[in-house]
């Protein structure tokens, strides 16, 4: 293995590594948000309006689904971030995957509800609400990951602490499936369809 | 497998919620709240990716 990638992995949870993941996911997420929310703005109002309306009936029927166990596959990359990563030392690599993971779209997605944030950032048309919304998101992944970490080394054990989420996969399907459904619901009723 | 009645409470709930936050929303300050609820999704659909393998 080479020297870099040992040293990566051997301080997998240092604090410095944590903090640099944490903070470059927010930034990416925020960069992506206010260019969205930036890209919006050329929008006239009456057409951020009617996509929103459009979108409302789209996370309705795909709530529906998701709540009535017929998920349909979902747009996404699906994939990790690249391996050879771990070769640019553990501050580059946490740059970068921050960074990557934060933003999302080239990523495993996992939930319909992802989309709600890069689309929202978009029809809000406000560089500022754009990265608030995206940055929340940014913010809590690189949170989550370091919580993860910190809980592998206190309970002492990567595959405890994975078990313990993987099975709270479909409890996260039900969820985001609700949450999905009053998104579209509260949408569809706020712009009057 | 869930029964019919836990579909109707799992479909039900948020549609009734989400008309209710939708009114609200309607009648006051649209914007402030759908930017407290989008923001709300944002984190809870970044919690949920936890759970992803």
């Amino acid at each position: 293995m080479n020297s870099d990638v040992s040293r990566n992995q051997s301080k997998r949870s240092s604090p410095a590594k944590l903090v640099v993941y944490a903070m470059a996911s927010t930034i990416g997420a925020m960069a992506a948000g206010s260019l969205l929310g930036a890209l919006g703005m050329l929008w006239a109002d009456e057409a951020r309006v009617a996509v929103a309306s459009l979108l409302a009936l789209v996370a309705i029927g795909l709530a529906g689904l998701g709540l009535v166990e017929r998920r349909l596959p979902l747009l996404q990359c699906d994939r990790e971030t690249p391996q050879q990563w771990l070769h640019l030392g553990p501050l580059r690599w946490a740059s970068l995957n921050g960074l990557v993971l934060g933003c999302g779209a080239t990523t495993r997605l996992g939930f319909a509800l992802w989309y709600v944030v890069p689309v929202t950032a978009l029809v809000v048309g406000s560089p500022g609400y754009g990265a608030l919304m995206y940055g929340a998101y940014g913010l809590t992944r690189g949170i989550g990951a370091a919580g993860i970490l910190i809980a592998v080394r206190k309970q002492g054990g990567l595959n405890d602490v994975a078990d313990w989420l993987f099975r709270r996969t479909n409890l996260a399907h039900l969820v985001t499936s609700q949450q999905l459904l009053l998104v579209g619901v509260v949408t569809a009723v706020a712009v009057g369809i | 497998m869930l029964s019919d009645r836990s579909h109707l409470a799992i479909l039900g709930g948020p549609i009734a919620a989400g008309v209710a936050f939708g009114v609200v929303a309607r009648e006051s300050d649209a914007m402030t709240w759908m930017i407290g609820l989008f923001t709300f999704s944002a984190v809870l659909v970044a919690i949920a990716q936890q759970t992803l393998p």
